[in-house]
């Protein structure tokens, strides 16, 4: 396994008083593909923003390449790891080039406005999400997958080392939650991102996943290997539902999640 | 992009130019009109004549504190409208100007030889009230609803105990109640020199957090993420609005409704990137209170209708336009 990028030891954290996340520990390798998986409130949201440092644990640290969170400073933090959260708020009428414009925030040089690089960068975060014809739209008017291509084409502006997804699938049909995954899957091949993502379909986070950890009440329940982790046993366990791992006749296997009073067909 | 940006550069210049007419038109309008030939020619080449002195003692310091005052209400609306996250957020709904006005009443009442000290009496009260208001509204985090209740809150308690003291002390307070309404009269040279720095330094502050400002409006998580200090960026450019309001308090009084019209029509016309809004607010801020005030004095001449009360006769129709446009 290559060396760790992302290394949580030991996390506790709480938030309002109640304690969010015991003791967690997770290894996110350079170049890995992480799906983070586990039941609502579980503290997938809270481990993501510590991971970035939003979030200030109350024990245990966080370490980027080695270093402590709080040695980077939030500037250069941004240019190392970019988050694309859950919800989001923006002004009605911001373009998609504004918004992607966004990305460039960690560079900027008071007092002079965008350079020749940060234009580059965005024009290539643009085609490399298919927004170009787009970049003047304002990003309310655009559907669904198509606001969510302009957050992360924001993220890829960001230049970051690892890019940190909270439940970026939801809300998207189908094929558009299989169009952002497969940019993802290639940024991850072709510029050897890393990516932390949450997701909740437990058959992507198989599908995509080298690596998956599994949270449950605040702890992680499992890590590692995907294909190691999300076993029908363990998801049985952790979300109380029966699954199976199919093989189709092409040889390719998913996870297939199935309520026990299911009709058969 | 260019259309946009034309526009919004287009619309930079009507607003400029706007300025300089209501300023000409605040000059030529009066007792005794002047037009508009004479008084460029005066204030190319003042002269002795009593026009002259018209111009210079009595219209042009008053116009002067007018585009000032303004231009920080309007200034400082728009940073706080970003800041809170909330379109109705203005330092005279949320309590900022009221805690201005506060802390000049306590000072024109308990220490009336030292009017001199109003702006920054006016200053600490200012930031006393914003302090105040996100100690109230903060519960892990700033929510915009609650930020709006709680100056709503600490507006309406500050506004008692202003109204109380002018009860009590009904016998010093004249000075204290004109100065409450809202209004230019009796404006100086002297009034221009205690707002000039501070409208200054607002502006140069205003201008350099613009693109902290734009972050902010992405919501407080994605701002952190993209490397912006947020709390500091906060209470810093809150800083800046409360200074913008209060010297603006410390001269007109607490004039209300600027810094919710002038940044939302910019807004309106031209969209909320803070290095258009920002610009644009300023003035459009200048050339609306400039005009008001001209309004005042002019429409039942002699007698003149505070500023305050023209700005609440038309901020009021517009601030229900807002409210019903935000609901639905």
């Amino acid at each position: 396994m290559s060396e760790a990028i992302l290394t949580a030891s030991h996390l506790c954290v709480s938030l309002g008083g109640k304690e969010i996340l015991h003791d967690v520990s997770l290894r996110v390798a350079k170049g890995d593909f992480l799906t983070l998986i586990g039941p609502n409130g579980s503290g997938k949201s809270t481990l993501l923003h510590t991971l970035c440092g939003l979030t200030k644990p109350g024990q245990g640290r966080v370490t980027l390449a080695g270093q402590p969170l709080a040695a980077y400073g939030r500037r250069k933090l941004a240019q190392k790891i970019a988050l694309v959260t859950q919800q989001h708020t923006l002004p009605a009428d911001l373009t998609v080039y504004d918004l992607v414009r966004c990305g460039r925030f960690p560079y900027r040089h008071f007092p002079r406005g965008l350079g020749a690089e940060d234009r580059e960068k965005i024009d290539q975060a643009l085609l490399a999400t298919s927004l170009t014809p787009y970049a003047q739209r304002e990003v309310k008017s655009l559907s669904g997958g198509e606001q969510q291509r302009a957050w992360l084409a924001t993220a890829l502006a960001q230049e970051p080392e690892i890019m940190v997804l909270d439940e970026p699938t939801t809300y998207l049909d189908i094929r558009h939650q299989f169009m952002l995954l497969e940019l993802l899957q290639e940024w991850h091949d072709r510029r050897g991102l890393t990516i932390v993502i949450v997701l909740h379909d437990l058959n992507q986070a198989y599908t995509w996943g080298q690596t998956t950890a599994v949270l449950a009440e605040g702890r992680i329940a499992a890590a590692g290997r995907t294909a190691e982790v999300v076993t029908p046993d363990l998801m049985q366990r952790v979300f109380g539902v029966t699954s199976e791992i199919v093989t189709t006749s092409s040889g390719r296997s998913f996870l297939a999640c199935y309520p026990q009073t299911a009709p058969k067909r | 992009m260019r259309s946009r940006k034309g526009r919004r550069l287009g619309l930079l210049v009507v607003f400029a130019v706007l300025t300089v007419v209501s300023l000409v038109v605040s000059l030529t309008e009066g007792a005794t009109y002047i037009s508009a030939h004479d008084v460029v020619m005066r204030l190319i080449a003042p002269g002795t004549d009593v026009t002259s002195q018209i111009i210079w003692n009595l219209r042009l310091p008053r116009a002067l504190t007018c585009a000032l005052t303004g231009l920080n209400l309007a200034l400082s609306g728009a940073i706080l409208q970003a800041v809170m996250r909330n379109p109705l957020a203005d330092p005279h709904i949320i309590g900022i100007s009221s805690g201005a006005g506060l802390a000049g009443i306590s000072l024109l009442i308990v220490l009336p030889a030292y009017t001199f000290l109003l702006p920054l009496a006016a200053f600490a009260g200012a930031i006393g009230a914003a302090v105040l208001i996100y100690i109230l509204s903060w519960k892990h985090g700033i929510q915009p609803l609650r930020i709006i209740l709680a100056g709503v809150a600490v507006s309406t308690f500050l506004g008692a105990i202003i109204s109380g003291l002018l009860i009590f002390y009904s016998d010093r307070v004249h000075g204290a109640l004109l100065w409450l309404a809202g209004g230019f009269s009796a404006c100086s040279w002297h009034d221009v020199s205690l707002i000039v720095p501070y409208t200054l330094a607002g502006l140069l502050l205003a201008l350099a957090g613009a693109g902290s400002l734009n972050i902010l409006l992405l919501g407080d998580d994605t701002a952190r993420s993209l490397g912006l200090p947020v709390e500091v960026a906060r209470c810093l450019l809150t800083g800046t609005a409360a200074l913008l309001a209060a010297s603006a308090v410390s001269v007109a009084g607490l004039l209300g409704f600027v810094g919710l019209i002038v940044p939302h029509t910019v807004r309106l016309l031209g969209g909320s990137d803070h290095f258009f809004l920002l610009p644009g607010s300023a003035l459009l801020g200048m050339a609306v209170v400039t005009l008001c005030d001209t309004f005042g004095r002019v429409i039942f001449a002699p007698i003149e209708i505070p500023t305050g009360i023209i700005m609440a006769l038309l901020g009021v129709p517009f601030f229900l336009y807002l409210l019903r446009r935000d609901l639905s």
